[in-house]
């Protein structure tokens, strides 16, 4: 039961995946990636890691994805656009499909390395996968919490920057 | 029974789908697009293994990830909307002023 | 963390923190050669904070080290970064560049790379490489209105976001092969010959590919001339300096520490250094444009840095630091050159705006010409010493083929580095007569070719220097 529901959602994410590539027009292209990040989102829920999911349709699917389609709208390109794709389209192939069969061919080579982290299903549930975040963020992990502060303060600074029309 | 391996592949997919699409598509917000489905089939991955592996260190790396992409959309975007409003076009082959 | 760690990490702290001084002072007050000299005075300070403060930690965090290399890199790039903003200061006058957030955005970006090249974990490595990415993004496209610049910096960004995702799936694959996000960890966990070893070269692989982006190695070198020639000129220069040393001093460690598992990504970077060498070389030849020229000169210099890296052992890697200062000194003076040589009309590019300009400006051509031909590696100067120290090296380690093609490629450049000197010193003179330079720019400018000169006939200090820090 679980794995053919992995099957159908992997699926949808694979076909919406590749309609990002195809579709004529960004929007639609908009459109899938959410869907992707959605299926995506529901991984995360198998994987017991509820709150990756929910940042995931926050972040993703909430910020992101309403700054790129706003922009869509604002730049007027909603429309079709003639030229869809660069010279490279047969090489751009050859290399990506490369690139899938080495990758699967590689994971299928052997098993991740060894289980027996402190984390288990019994702790999610008892403890809660935000806490358990939030605990690894704020005491392993602060030095990079604080500079991925300072990244988005560049991006902040930096986004005012080359947008506003006058100094 | 679904492994970690399911994961692993299905983010191998997804990452070469977005490769094919920064290599062949030319508009740049498409582009942009197919970087994003790159990111999170990185994201994926790393949270697949981190349940695999029992530890938290690979949905912190998702953090940073994200946090990444997000800033790179902002500045992404804001150089897009800058660089219409000189040429009027998103097409990466008219980015042809400047000559390989 | 605990204050032991915020102590070992007092150069970056203030970096970042002046950094965000300066922004909200530039709200505030805006002058711009304020702020960028109250900028320069920062990175000198952090500079100096890290070359004589002794960290209470070597390891921070198990993030960042503390390590007489690490600190080495900070001081250089702090200067560096330091040199780039003294010598912009009439550059942001003439181009009404923000100040405030300029200074700013040079310092966060000197804070990315010393962070970079002090990482010791990928989650380190990812975030700095990042920061100074960002910064540099923006940094490219600063001028308003400029349709090259923003081009430039859109290119810049479409090349690197690609270079990050490729960077995160590296990191994804290696962390699959190897359970680990430590640097060494990961390269020892290569070794062991399980099923998964496979997998973990596929992510070194990948990792080849962002750094390839990053440094411009053939064949993902395309952006380099492109951006170079649209960027801002102190801009270009820090973008072939200290930030190409960053990306390379951070993975100098783990390629000196040889074994059988760096012994198949020696063979993929053998490679990458022969065509980096041979394409760039060729690529350079037909450039009339002088920024263009630097960047494929850049290309080309950085496939004589990975011949170092093949080599590794204390051997290369005392050649790879040697041949970086002086490779940076020369590439900052020629693009501090162009720099000094803007005007309200724009930069100096092709040579046919070089033509002649020696009679009415003696001092600068006569510098320019010192730093292309340290470059180009002529004997008194610097570059000579280098080269012939890098070449040695390769000899001895047993990549005589290697050495063979730097020493052909060597010999064709002079042909692209004379050119632009030729139509310096072409006996017509210049149409139009450029602005004089602030005695600030000549006197760093000036001390640049000194210290050329001065290494290219006694090296002792720096190599002594260089010999002791190395990991």
């Amino acid at each position: 039961m679980e794995i053919l529901f992995f099957y159908l959602v992997a699926g949808v994410a694979i076909v919406s995946a590749f309609f990002v590539v195809k579709c004529r027009n960004p929007i639609n292209s908009a459109l899938n990636l959410v869907t992707t990040f959605i299926c995506l989102a529901v991984f995360y829920v198998m994987l017991e890691s509820p709150f990756m999911a929910a940042i995931q349709i926050i972040v993703y699917a909430g910020a992101i994805m309403v700054l790129i389609i706003f922009v869509i709208m604002l730049l007027n390109f909603g429309q079709t656009i003639k030229g869809r794709y660069t010279h490279g389209i047969a090489a751009g192939g050859l290399v990506s499909v490369l690139l899938m069969l080495v990758a699967t061919q590689l994971v299928r080579s052997g098993d991740a390395t060894g289980t027996g982290g402190p984390v288990t299903s019994a702790m999610i549930a008892e403890v809660g996968h935000t806490e358990l975040i939030g605990r690894a963020l704020f005491l392993d992990f602060v030095l990079p919490f604080e500079i991925a502060g300072v990244l988005l303060l560049i991006a902040i600074v930096g986004a005012l920057i080359i947008a506003k029309q006058k100094v | 029974m679904i492994t970690v391996t399911h994961y692993l592949m299905l983010s191998a997919i997804l990452f070469a789908i977005g490769t094919l699409g920064v290599l062949t598509r030319k508009n740049a917000i498409v582009v942009f697009m197919c970087i994003e489905v790159m990111l999170n089939a990185v994201n994926l991955t790393f949270i697949a293994l981190s349940r695999h592996v029992g530890n938290l260190d690979g949905q912190i790396f998702v953090f940073f990830v994200m946090t990444v992409a997000a800033a790179e959309a902002a500045v992404g975007l804001a150089l897009l909307i800058a660089f219409y409003r000189n040429k009027e076009t998103l097409d990466v082959d008219d980015f042809n002023m400047l000559k390989w | 963390m605990n204050q032991e760690s915020l102590q070992s990490l007092l150069p970056q702290i203030l970096l970042a923190l002046g950094s965000t001084a300066i922004l909200l002072g530039g709200a505030w007050v805006r002058n711009r050669r304020l702020w960028l000299l109250v900028g320069a005075l920062v990175a000198i300070v952090a500079a100096l904070v890290a070359a004589f403060v002794e960290p209470p930690q070597i390891d921070i965090l198990g993030m960042y080290s503390a390590s007489a290399y690490a600190r080495f890199c900070t001081v250089l790039w702090s200067l560096t970064v330091a040199a780039t903003l003294v010598i912009s200061c009439r550059y942001v006058d003439i181009f009404r560049f923000g100040g405030g957030e300029y200074a700013s955005l040079m310092l966060f970006a000197a804070a990315g790379m010393s962070l970079l090249s002090a990482a010791t974990s990928f989650v380190g490595l990812f975030l700095g490489l990042e920061v100074l990415t960002l910064a540099l993004y923006i940094l490219i496209a600063f001028r308003h209105g400029d349709t090259r610049g923003a081009e430039a910096g859109m290119k810049y960004l479409v090349f690197g976001a690609v270079a990050t995702a490729f960077l995160a799936f590296a990191i994804a694959l290696i962390y699959t092969a190897t359970g680990t996000f430590n640097l060494q960890a990961a390269a020892v966990g290569l070794q062991a010959g399980d099923g998964l070893r496979p997998l973990g070269l596929a992510g070194w692989a990948l990792l080849l590919v962002a750094v390839g982006f990053k440094i411009s190695l053939v064949p993902f070198h395309l952006w380099t001339p492109d951006v170079y020639q649209g960027a801002p000129a102190p801009v270009s220069g820090l973008l072939a300096t200290a930030a190409k040393g960053a990306v390379l001093a951070a993975f100098l460690p783990l390629l000196v520490m040889s074994g059988e598992g760096i012994a198949d990504i020696k063979a993929i970077l053998w490679l990458l250094a022969i065509a980096t060498m041979l394409v760039g070389t060729f690529a350079a030849l037909p450039q009339t444009n002088i920024k263009r020229m630097l960047a494929y000169s850049s290309v080309v210099h950085m496939g004589y840095l990975m011949i170092a890296l093949i080599v590794a052992g204390a051997d290369g890697s005392r050649a790879l630091l040697f041949y970086l200062v002086v490779y940076s000194l020369a590439t900052f003076g020629a693009f501090g050159i162009i720099t000094t040589f803007a005007d309200e009309n724009g930069e100096i590019q092709d040579y046919d705006d070089l033509r002649g300009l020696a009679a009415l400006h003696p001092r600068r051509s006569a510098l320019l010409a010192v730093f292309l031909l340290s470059l180009t590696g002529i004997p008194p100067l610097a570059g000579f010493f280098a080269k012939f120290g890098l070449f040695q090296a390769a000899f001895r380690g047993g990549y005589a083929e290697l050495a063979v093609i730097g020493v052909i490629a060597s010999v064709i450049s002079v042909y692209y580095y004379v050119r632009p000197v030729i139509a310096l010193y072409a006996p017509e003179s210049a149409s139009v007569c450029r602005d004089v330079a602030a005695r600030s720019e000549t006197l760093l400018l000036v001390g640049c070719a000194a210290v050329i000169v001065i290494l290219g006939v006694y090296p002792t200090p720096l190599l002594s220097l260089v010999a002791l820090i190395i990991p």
